[in-house]
């Protein structure tokens, strides 16, 4: 669906017209969804910079196999997908995931209380989860936020799926942490 | 519960926040696609083009190609008086009678009076002959040629008819076409046999040449995944079992097709002066680099394909002289795939394998290309052309995703 002001009445018409390397619809479709993007690639990347490139690639991965989208699922699905993956592919160039610590699963774990969100921003948040450890950060991203598997994560960066839980508790514990010491 | 409610929240916060990217941002990314679009669009271009002019000059060769080779002699060439001493066999003479008087050119010759010597009585003159103009001190140096000329042998001569009519009759079964200096020509084409486009038309010989073929890398993220299956670019559709096994079926990400090359060595057989037939057996090695991020699979894997190959190609001069020779090339080849063998780094770590290639990958192909003879009998060639591989399903390569292709073939001639 198309939320924003563009000349082109709906998604459909705006794809179909990618789909023709027209370059109106491209600058269309990029505008339309480059903040999300740019957001997704900050999650994961944790610099804006670095983000940046990445938005760079996959955009242009986007309009290069546009034709691969079926359209049996949603479009926005589709591009975080090639947004993920341009990501994860850049943290393991870069080697920021080949020394994510194998940590161990404890069994038990940590709980953390919604509440200590309090009142605090989008934007604040983007910021804590900026700062994350590259392991926590990734872990939870792909847990929380895509809705990633342990199972999958596990085989996505490597890792056990004692690990990926393992992390995963940890950067919720993390986070909580950030987040009361702002709330003081 | 706690958890889950805590990253609905995050989630919820995070799915609507949006970053405003730089205003350059777009500028850089419509950059980078005009440069790609432009490298598509050229490379399509190109390769139409050379395939038209290959195909025009093929056709305009085979209408020009009649058995018309001897021209009329130059004046500058053939500006030669006969002498007393040299030995021109009787038939040329004959012709030359014939003709006598009736060339302007001729005539012209004629009125030369420094060229003009003592000659027999019977004051041959020809333009075609071929023996240089003979002041006296010149007249040794002429005969030393002549004698080379004169080593052919001569057909017994006939008692002839030498009347006027009887030449006039030679001259109509000779063909209208052919006038009496070109019979001279003619002759002396044969006799000399020392002309080196005769002699490179009519010998077969040996090359030895490596091939390259300038490819565009690709780089892209193609979605096969359980969700996103059903794209236009099946991926499991071109690869063979063997690939399936190595390269990532759900995402390949980065996808990278090297410079083919092959190395090989032909024969090339005359078919006639024109035109002559190559075949041989090459060896070919095709590098591919896939970068795997299916949510399964995390890999890099490089992939080496050997292909060993007979190329059947018809080969049509269009030039040659001492130095040089440009012609034109069209053919197929056909290759069996030898092995396929893929480098894996997973997780820093390193392992080998590979497999069998089945089927065999036929292509068309077409080129110009010239030949600098480095001396006499070897020559410097380098062959351009255009070739299209079928789909004949063998393993993922730069021939699938780029069935046109560019070839720069270099190497040596060995003329036997």
């Amino acid at each position: 669906m198309i939320t924003s002001k563009t000349e082109f009445p709906d998604e459909k018409e705006l794809l179909r017209a990618c789909l023709k390397q027209d370059p109106r619809a491209q600058r269309s479709l990029y505008e339309l969804y480059s903040p999300k993007m740019l957001s997704l690639c900050i999650r994961y990347v944790g610099e804006r910079e670095r983000a940046r490139d990445i938005l760079h690639d996959g955009f242009i991965t986007v309009f290069e196999k546009i034709e691969s989208f079926n359209g049996s699922g949603s479009f926005e699905g589709w591009l975080r997908r090639i947004f993920v993956n341009t990501a994860l592919m850049s943290l393991r160039k870069g080697d920021v995931l080949k020394y994510t610590e194998e940590l161990s699963d404890s069994g038990k774990e940590l709980t953390v209380e919604s509440s200590v969100l309090g009142n605090i921003t989008s934007t604040e948040l983007m910021r804590l989860i900026s700062t994350m450890p590259a392991g926590f950060r990734t872990v939870f991203n792909l847990f929380a936020i895509e809705g990633y598997s342990h199972q999958e994560i596990a085989k996505e960066l490597k890792i056990s799926e004692g690990s990926s839980r393992s992390q995963l508790s940890r950067a919720r514990v993390w986070l909580q942490d950030r987040l009361k010491e702002k709330g003081r | 519960m706690g958890n889950l409610e805590f990253d609905k929240r995050v989630r919820e916060m995070l799915e609507g926040h949006q970053e405003m990217p730089d205003s350059s941002s777009w500028d850089s990314i419509a950059r980078d696609l005009e440069r790609r679009r432009r490298g598509r669009v050229l490379y399509f271009r190109r390769s139409i083009t050379a395939a038209v002019a290959v195909a025009a000059t093929l056709a305009l060769l085979l209408f020009l190609d009649g058995p018309e080779e001897v021209t009329a002699p130059s004046p500058l060439k053939h500006d030669i008086i006969v002498s007393e001493k040299t030995t021109v066999p009787e038939s040329a003479k004959e012709s030359i009678r014939a003709d006598a008087g009736t060339s302007p050119i001729r005539a012209h010759k004629a009125e030369k009076p420094s060229q003009i010597k003592v000659i027999k009585n019977e004051e041959i003159t020809s333009l075609a002959q071929e023996r240089v103009v003979t002041p006296e001190k010149e007249q040794q140096a002429v005969e030393v040629q002549v004698k080379q000329v004169d080593i052919i042998k001569v057909e017994p001569e006939q008692k002839r008819d030498e009347t006027p009519a009887g030449v006039k009759e030679r001259q109509r079964e000779a063909g209208p076409g052919k006038t009496g200096a070109q019979s001279v020509e003619e002759y002396l084409f044969k006799v000399r046999g020392d002309s080196r486009s005769t002699r490179k038309h009519s010998k077969a010989l040996i090359a030895m040449g490596t091939n390259i073929s300038p490819s565009m890398a690709s780089n892209s993220v193609t979605l096969m995944g359980v969700s996103q299956a059903g794209g236009s670019y099946n991926l499991s559709n071109v690869v063979s079992t063997i690939q399936k096994a190595y390269v990532p079926l759900e995402v390949v990400s980065n996808t990278k097709f090297l410079m083919p090359v092959s190395v090989g060595i032909q024969v090339q057989l005359p078919l006639g002066k024109v035109v002559s037939l190559g075949s041989g057996v090459n060896y070919t090695l095709l590098f591919s680099n896939y970068d795997d991020l299916s949510r399964e699979e995390t890999r890099q894997t490089h992939q080496t394909l050997h292909y060993i190959g007979v190329p059947v190609n018809v080969y049509a001069n269009l030039f040659n002289n001492e130095n040089i020779r440009f012609y034109l090339s069209g053919g197929f080849t056909v290759e069996k795939g030898l092995y396929a063998h893929y480098k894996i780094f997973e997780n820093g770590e390193k392992r080998w394998s590979g497999n069998s290639i089945e089927g065999l990958q036929w292509s068309l192909n077409a080129g110009a290309g010239a030949e600098f003879y480095v001396n006499r009998n070897t020559g410097l060639y380098f062959d351009p052309s255009v070739a299209y591989f079928f789909n004949n399903n063998q393993p993922l390569s730069i021939r699938s995703a780029q069935p046109l292709q560019f070839k720069f073939e270099l190497g040596f001639r060995f003329h036997l």
